[in-house]
């Protein structure tokens, strides 16, 4: 488990949050007496400086260091980073290199949605060593009832019983050992829980499969290539070598596997699960406003009207309205530092538009070790984005939410189903629950979009169309002296943007705004709480040494703090090992 | 079905992220590597800090060297190396700075094969994390001598290093 540390006040601290990439951590200010959290501050203890690195570089050479940002969010700054330069010099993509974005974009989301459901976020709602007193023949009738999924014999629950058995009787639950085993707030029955890490494996196993989609596309199976201009690479249809027929038809294989997952077991899953934990639906809320930039283009990304999934906002979780959002007006995405380690050059207290960002290291905490930050002023490495001078939740459930409230695609009758199906009214999916729920939902949509980019796609070649790249501004002499740019992309873990300014062929300004630092954001210069620390008012919690409660909210936000900020590791333990001279 | 896909194969799997200076010293190693003649069945794979991700490609592999920065509070530019016991001995506690990374992986290996591969983690104490993409002076005066441990490594498994 989790580092944790009770100090001498009220407050429970969980640093780090495991099972997240990255370093998070949360102090929770607790009534003993009610047994819940008054207030939570959320701090990103490691720095951010991206920028520093990419001033004075070449912008076509953006994608590949920001795409290092994060091995989890391997892709998504690849394309924000290619879309804000091409935004900036003005250049259109080719209607294949769009299509080409738009499945790799499909690909992660289903890729990585059930990857955090079933390795990171479903160990907080499946206990496992409770799956060891499974009966077999009962789970199989647990897992028929749920899904027509082909493997639920007693006799492979039986073998998968007999292997987790085997790895707890080595005397170590290894990739296990971190979870709360045994709290009286893990509530499915022992035939569930051994459902759920039957498919647990079953989803590593096919993990090495969808990875294949980015090989194709993107020659690496992680961190693939991007072309500012288009796509990299070239479409050879009958020929052996480039993106050809042959390849793409396996693309079209890998995709109905990963669908045939996604629809028999992880939407299933979600739903048998979250109806143990039908409670949560009323926990976790936040702070129910919600953003999201948009994604997956007709054909230009600035033909803002295409996109698949729309742009807007949602203020005090009024469905009824979603509001415009432009990224490059000064007065709408801002972010503060009043909170936060760093200082601005006009003041801590005014907010700044991302193209005017500044990246000024102010660190005031204490020295480590220390056992708690001084949350009355400035105490997260994370900076505090606005928008309209509000708190705003991004990710699956602000996407889930405008696509419902705008009526897009089949999201309303999904998530009408789920909310049927679960017996909740809309205004539950405000919740830790909803979060989750949403994540499943979104997943299952996307997935079959991306049968129809791969369709297009295919088509579009047929029809004699093989052009990738738009090469027209490639040559710096066709570049303004000065040009900025915003580019965005819908990330799985929540609306993400770069702005670049560039000046005489070289970056002279380069800020991201992520998904993490909108969510975990630490207060404002209104003393506004972020998501995370929203999220966690009012949570119950039963045992403050072992806060479960705290690690299902934040985990249903999946957060991803690598790209928030950066690493560095003060952990020391003892440990054996060889010293090389 | 054979335990390991890949048997008689061994790989490297280049672990850091490049834009944190030490951090970012397996990768530097990797462009080091892709430089040199290396025996026929040995693979080196630049995974970023994408391990987590990359772990179904690497598990059929019967060995495996991972190159990180390691912090363990040893002078700077020190050589650690440690086998996947010692790596999956960390509780609350992680010995790259990867979380969901290393440990994870290793796990899920020794959880789903029955015998696991032969694991080698050589590390380097790293002097400086903040941004930047160049390696300390320590953490670059120690690549040779990681490079001579890989090969020392390679060679106890029994392949021919190519001169």
């Amino acid at each position: 488990m989790s580092i944790k540390e009770i100090s001498m006040s009220e407050k429970i601290v969980v640093d780090p949050v495991t099972r997240i990439e990255g370093h998070l951590r949360i102090e929770a200010v607790y009534d003993e007496s009610a047994k819940k959290i008054k207030e939570a501050f959320s701090s990103g203890t490691m720095v951010r400086g991206l920028e520093v690195i990419l001033k004075g570089r070449d912008p076509r050479d953006a994608w590949a260091f920001t795409q290092r940002i994060c091995g989890v969010c391997t892709t998504v700054h690849a394309i924000a980073s290619v879309r804000a330069v091409e935004d900036a010099l003005s250049i259109t993509i080719p209607k294949n290199a769009n299509l080409i974005r738009n499945l790799m974009f499909a690909a992660l989301y289903i890729q990585d949605h059930p990857l955090h459901f079933y390795h990171l976020h479903a160990l907080d709602w499946v206990d496992i060593v409770s799956a060891l007193n499974a009966d077999p023949e009962k789970t199989s009738e647990l897992a028929r009832s749920v899904s027509d999924w082909h493997k639920s014999s007693p006799a492979y629950f039986r073998d998968v019983k007999q292997k987790l058995k085997d790895f707890a009787e080595s005397g170590q639950l290894g990739i296990f050992d971190n979870g709360y085993w045994g709290h009286k707030l893990y509530k499915l029955p022992p035939e569930a829980n051994l459902m759920a890490v039957a498919h647990y494996l079953e989803v590593l196993d096919w993990h090495k499969d969808i990875l294949q989609i980015f090989t194709i596309l993107g020659g690496r199976p992680t961190h693939p290539n991007y072309l500012v201009g288009g796509w990299p690479g070239y479409i050879n249809p009958d020929g052996e070598g480039g993106l050809n027929i042959e390849r793409l038809l396996s693309i079209q294989t890998i995709l109905e596997r990963g669908i045939e997952i996604i629809d028999r077991l992880y939407v299933p899953d979600l739903l048998a699960i979250a109806s143990f934990y039908k409670d949560w639906a009323s926990y976790g809320c936040g702070i129910k406003n919600f953003l999201c930039f948009g994604d997956l283009p007709a054909n230009d990304i600035r033909d803002f009207k295409t996109l698949r999934i729309p742009r807007g906002a949602i203020l005090n979780g009024d469905l009824k309205k979603v509001l415009d959002v432009d990224l490059k007006d000064p007065k709408q995405v801002q972010e503060f530092v009043s909170r936060s380690w760093y200082s601005y050059s006009e003041g801590d207290e005014k907010g700044k538009h991302p193209l005017d960002g500044e990246t000024q290291f102010k660190y005031t905490g204490p020295k480590p070790p220390f056992s708690e930050l001084d949350t009355g002023g400035k105490y997260s490495w994370l900076k505090s984005p606005r928008w309209k001078g509000n708190a705003m939740e991004v990710g699956p459930l602000a996407r889930v939410l405008i696509c419902y409230a705008k009526g897009t695609g089949e999201f309303r009758e999904l998530v009408d189903m789920a909310l049927k199906k679960l017996d909740i009214p809309v205004n539950a999916l405000f919740s830790t629950l909803g979060r989750t729920a949403a994540r499943g939902i979104e997943t299952k949509v996307i997935a079959s979009w991306a049968r129809d980019y791969l369709n297009s796609l295919i088509a579009n070649i047929k029809s004699g169309d093989t052009k990738l790249h738009n090469m027209e501004k490639w040559d710096q002499k066709t570049w303004p002296a000065q040009a900025k740019g915003a580019g965005f992309m819908e990330a799985p873990r929540g609306a993400l943007s770069h702005f670049v300014k560039i000046a005489d062929g070289k970056i002279e300004n380069y800020q991201c705004v992520v998904p993490t630092t909108w969510n975990g954001s630490p207060r404002d210069s209104k003393n506004q709480p972020g998501p995370y620390e929203a999220a966690l008012k009012d949570t119950p919690v039963e045992d403050r040494n072992k806060p479960l409660e705290i690690l299902r909210t934040i985990h249903s936000f999946d957060p991803c703090i690598a790209c928030a900020v950066h690493v560095l590791s003060k952990d020391r333990e003892k440990m054996l090992e060889l010293i090389v001279e | 079905m054979m335990e390991f896909q890949n048997a008689g194969k061994a790989i490297i799997v280049c672990i850091g992220n490049f834009l944190h200076r030490d951090e970012g010293f397996g990768i530097h190693l990797f462009n080091y590597l892709s430089g040199q003649k290396l025996p026929d069945n040995v693979e080196i794979i630049d995974a970023g800090t994408s391990i987590m991700y990359l772990r179904p490609l690497f598990e059929d592999s019967e060995r495996i060297i991972f190159v990180d920065a390691v912090v363990m509070g040893r002078e700077p530019g020190t050589i650690l190396q440690m086998d996947a016991e010692h790596i999956i001995s960390f509780r609350s506690f992680r010995p790259t700075v990867h979380e969901i990374g290393l440990r994870d992986a290793v796990n899920i290996i020794k959880l789903r094969k029955k015998k696991l591969p032969e694991i080698v983690l050589v590390g380097v104490e790293p002097e400086n994390l903040d941004e930047g993409v160049e390696l300390s002076e320590s953490v670059k005066n120690a690549v040779p001598r990681v490079v001579e441990q890989i090969y020392g490594q390679l060679k106890e498994w029994g392949f021919e290093i190519p001169t």
